[in-house]
C-alpha cells in the first residue's frame, strides 16, 4: 500500500483537530484577582487581592485537582485600618493565607465548554469548609489557556470568625467572594 | 490508489471521531498527572515567600492589641464628642452672660477642661495602639488621621486662649477680639472633631 507522502500529511493534518478542551497535564495560574464584598448596614466594602498563585493537574480520568493560595494580607479594601481589622479577625497572623482546593468534575462532551463545576475546600482563618457544585464560568478556553471566574458566598460564621462592626452593628454574615483567574498550561512537574 | 487513500481515510476519521476529552488509558510515561502516583499539590510549590505562609503569633497579638485599643479610641472618641459639643454651646452662652457683665466662667471652665482631658486619653489610646511598620493611612482612616492634624492643635489652642479670656474676665479687663477668636477657633474644632468622627471604618 502506497500512499503519497504530500497526501498522508494533508490527511493528518485535516484529521488533528484545532485543540482539545480537556484538562490533562499541569496548570498554573497566570492571573488572578479575587474580590470579596462585605455588607455593612453603613456602607459596603470590597477588597481585592491580585496575589494568588495556584497549580493544577488535570487527570486522566477527565478531572482536574487544583490549588489556590493567597495571603490575607494581600487584600486591600482601600483603608489600611480595615484592611488591619479584617486580618485581625481572620486570624491572619495564625493563618496567613487562604487556601483553596478545587477538584474540577470532568467536562462534557463538548469542544469548548461554557461551565465548569468544581468542588471547593476552603481553608480560612483555621477553619476548613466544603463548597460542594460551585460553578465557573468560562470567559476563554483557548489552546493552553482558560479564563475563568465564579464566585462563592463564604459565611463567616462558618469559618468561626467574629464579624466585624462599627456603631455596635456587625457586618453581614455572607461575604461573597468573586473571582476572575486565568490558567496556563504548563510544563513543570 | 483510491482504494488505498479510502483506507487511510477511514482510519484517520475513525480515530479523529474519537471525543478527546473521553476517558483514556492510563499514561505510562509519566509526564502527566494521574493523581494516585504524582505528589499532592502543596502550597509549598506555589512560591510564596518564607513571611507569607509562615504564621506569625506576635503580629496576631499586635493586631488584637491594635483592635481593642481602637475599639476604645471609637467609643471614647464618642462619649467626648456629648461634653464638647455641650461645651461649645455653653460657651455661647457664657459668651452672652460676659457681655453682659458676669463674670461667672467656672462651668464653662470645669466642662473645658473635662473635655480636654477625655479627648487627651481619646487620642492616647489611637496614637499608642501598635503598628505595623510602613503603615500607611490610608481611605477614610486617611481622612480621619488628616482631621486629627486640625483638630489636636485646636485642642491645644482653645483651651489657651479660653484661659487667657477667663484671665481677663476675672481682673475686669477688656477682652477684645481674643473672645471672638477663642470662638472662632473653638467652631473649627468642634466641626473638625465632629467630622472626624463620622470618617470611622470598621
Amino acid at each position: 500500500m502506497k500512499i503519497s507522502r504530500p497526501l498522508l500529511v494533508l490527511l493528518f493534518t485535516l484529521a488533528t483537530p484545532a485543540f482539545s478542551a480537556d484538562l490533562k497535564g499541569n496548570w498554573k495560574l497566570q492571573k488572578a484577582e479575587m474580590t470579596y464584598t462585605v455588607t455593612h448596614p453603613l456602607h459596603v466594602v470590597h477588597g481585592t487581592s491580585s496575589s494568588a498563585r495556584g497549580e493544577g493537574r488535570g487527570n486522566q480520568d477527565g478531572t482536574g485537582n487544583f490549588l489556590v493560595a493567597v495571603p490575607v494580607r494581600s487584600f486591600d479594601s482601600g483603608d489600611a485600618n480595615r484592611d488591619l481589622h479584617m486580618q485581625e479577625v481572620t486570624k491572619a497572623g495564625l493563618y496567613p493565607l487562604i487556601i483553596l482546593r478545587a477538584k474540577l468534575a470532568k467536562i462534557p462532551d463538548s469542544k469548548e465548554p461554557k461551565e465548569l463545576i468544581a468542588d471547593l475546600d476552603i481553608e480560612f482563618a483555621g477553619e476548613k469548609v466544603h463548597y460542594p457544585g460551585i460553578p465557573l464560568k468560562v470567559l476563554d478556553w483557548k489552546e493552553g489557556s482558560v479564563s475563568l471566574n465564579g464566585s462563592v458566598s463564604l459565611s463567616l460564621k462558618a469559618f468561626k470568625i467574629t464579624p466585624p462592626s462599627l456603631l455596635a452593628m456587625p457586618v453581614h454574615d455572607l461575604v461573597p467572594v468573586k473571582w476572575e483567574i486565568e490558567w496556563n498550561r504548563s510544563s513543570s512537574k | 490508489m483510491v482504494k488505498n487513500i479510502a483506507v487511510v481515510v477511514c482510519l484517520l476519521l475513525a480515530f479523529s471521531g474519537r471525543p478527546l476529552w473521553a476517558d483514556e488509558k492510563p499514561d505510562t510515561s509519566g509526564s502527566a498527572a494521574t493523581g494516585s502516583r504524582t505528589p499532592a499539590l502543596s502550597v509549598e510549590d506555589l512560591g510564596f515567600s518564607k513571611d507569607d505562609i509562615q504564621s506569625d503569633p506576635q503580629y496576631q497579638k499586635d493586631l488584637q492589641t491594635r483592635s481593642d485599643m481602637l475599639q476604645i479610641h471609637q467609643t471614647l472618641g464618642l462619649i467626648t464628642a456629648v461634653p464638647m459639643t455641650a461645651e461649645y454651646v455653653l460657651g455661647l452662652t457664657t459668651a452672652g452672660q460676659v457681655g453682659n457683665g458676669s463674670t461667672n466662667t467656672d462651668l464653662h471652665a470645669a466642662l473645658g477642661i473635662t473635655t480636654a482631658a477625655l479627648y487627651t486619653t481619646t487620642a492616647l489610646f489611637a496614637i499608642l495602639a501598635p503598628k505595623p511598620k510602613g503603615l500607611k493611612p490610608s481611605g477614610n482612616t486617611g481622612t480621619h488621621v488628616d482631621l486629627a492634624w486640625i483638630h489636636a492643635p485646636l485642642m491645644i489652642v482653645v483651651p489657651l486662649l479660653g484661659d487667657m479670656v477667663n484671665d481677663q474676665i476675672q481682673n475686669h479687663q477688656p477682652v477684645g477680639n481674643l473672645g471672638t477668636i477663642h470662638g472662632i477657633l473653638a467652631t473649627a474644632l468642634l466641626v473638625s472633631y465632629l467630622t472626624s468622627a463620622t470618617v470611622m471604618t470598621f
